[in-house]
């Protein structure tokens, strides 16, 4: 939570900076998101690759665990799919790529503002933000309604950090240990499935013109 | 997308390797800690730099919440509907 609103407040320091000390975004500022969004990047994948308690639980739940992850990602697509008929200003594949971010608002927003601008940037990081905090404070209710996996599935990418502790708390801790696998799975989905939605998206735009 | 996907598979292969040395995995949490609070400066810099955006908040608003409220309900239901099926199939996942 104290990280959550640090990185807020620094979002917000930065839009102030930008607002008042910048007439359009620059060449230099776009070249130094790309590079310090690769060190991210590269610092996700060593959380994942030195995360000891992954590699035990597909021992011991072996392949059957995988459903979980990939009933998160068909299901999110399926939801976003749909509702963006509904949708001003965004597309099929556009809110694919920010339902793509499965809650990981720091990399999906940066990804998408770099690849495709600063406004559906903006929305996958409001729309991310939403998923992390909508688990946070839904956690109970959902496993009232929808049983002990729809935090997991709720929390998205952030069950392996910042929503697991409410997931082990509402769903108890075996429930905890699939949202670290179903999160691991789906943060290295992330810098994968979100600029392949946006690549779709402008090569159907492109086959219309 | 295919720089992306090195640099990760990268970073994955170094966590492997390094997983049991427990003072690097420190500085890397520390390290992503600090990129992250950098890039969110950045995101806010270019999102402050770029007039269009802060004209439209309120359509990215709207927008957001409608794509996180489906989202969220098509892979919860979704969820529902496996872990009946893996009881059902006599997988009690404990």
């Amino acid at each position: 939570m104290k990280n959550s609103l640090l990185i807020a407040l620094c979002f917000l320091l930065g839009v102030a900076a930008g607002y008042l000390l910048l007439e359009s975004e620059s060449e230099l500022l776009s070249r130094g998101v790309t590079y310090v969004l690769f060190l991210l990047i590269f610092f996700v994948g060593v959380g994942v690759g030195a995360n000891v308690q992954v590699w035990q639980v597909l021992k011991r739940m072996h392949f059957r665990i995988f459903f979980v992850p990939f009933a998160v990602v068909f299901g999110t697509l399926m939801g976003v799919g749909a509702v963006s008929f509904f949708l001003r200003d965004i597309g099929f594949f556009q809110a694919l790529a920010v339902g793509s971010g499965f809650g990981y608002y720091s990399l999906s927003s940066v990804i998408i503002a770099r690849e495709a601008g600063g406004v559906l940037g903006m929305t996958a990081l409001v729309s991310n933000l939403l998923r992390e905090l909508a688990t946070l404070l839904l956690a109970p209710l959902l496993v009232h309604l929808f049983g002990d996996l729809a935090p997991v599935a709720c929390g998205g990418a952030t069950a392996m950090d910042t929503t697991l502790p409410v997931i082990a708390k509402v769903s108890g801790e075996e429930y905890a240990v699939i949202g670290i696998f179903s999160g691991v799975v789906l943060t290295v989905l992330v810098p994968v499935l979100v600029p392949l939605f946006l690549k779709l998206g402008f090569a159907v735009m492109g086959g219309l013109q | 997308m295919v720089d992306v996907m090195v640099v990760l598979a990268a970073g994955v292969l170094t966590g492997l390797l390094l997983r049991k040395r427990g003072r690097f995995l420190l500085f890397a949490g520390k390290a992503a800690a600090i990129v992250v609070f950098a890039l969110l400066f950045l995101l806010g810099l270019s999102a402050g730099a770029n007039k269009t955006v802060l004209g439209n908040l309120r359509q990215v608003g709207v927008n957001a919440a409608l794509i996180t409220a489906a989202g969220i309900a098509g892979s919860v239901l979704l969820a529902a509907g496996l872990s009946r099926f893996l009881l059902r199939r006599g997988g009690r996942e404990k």
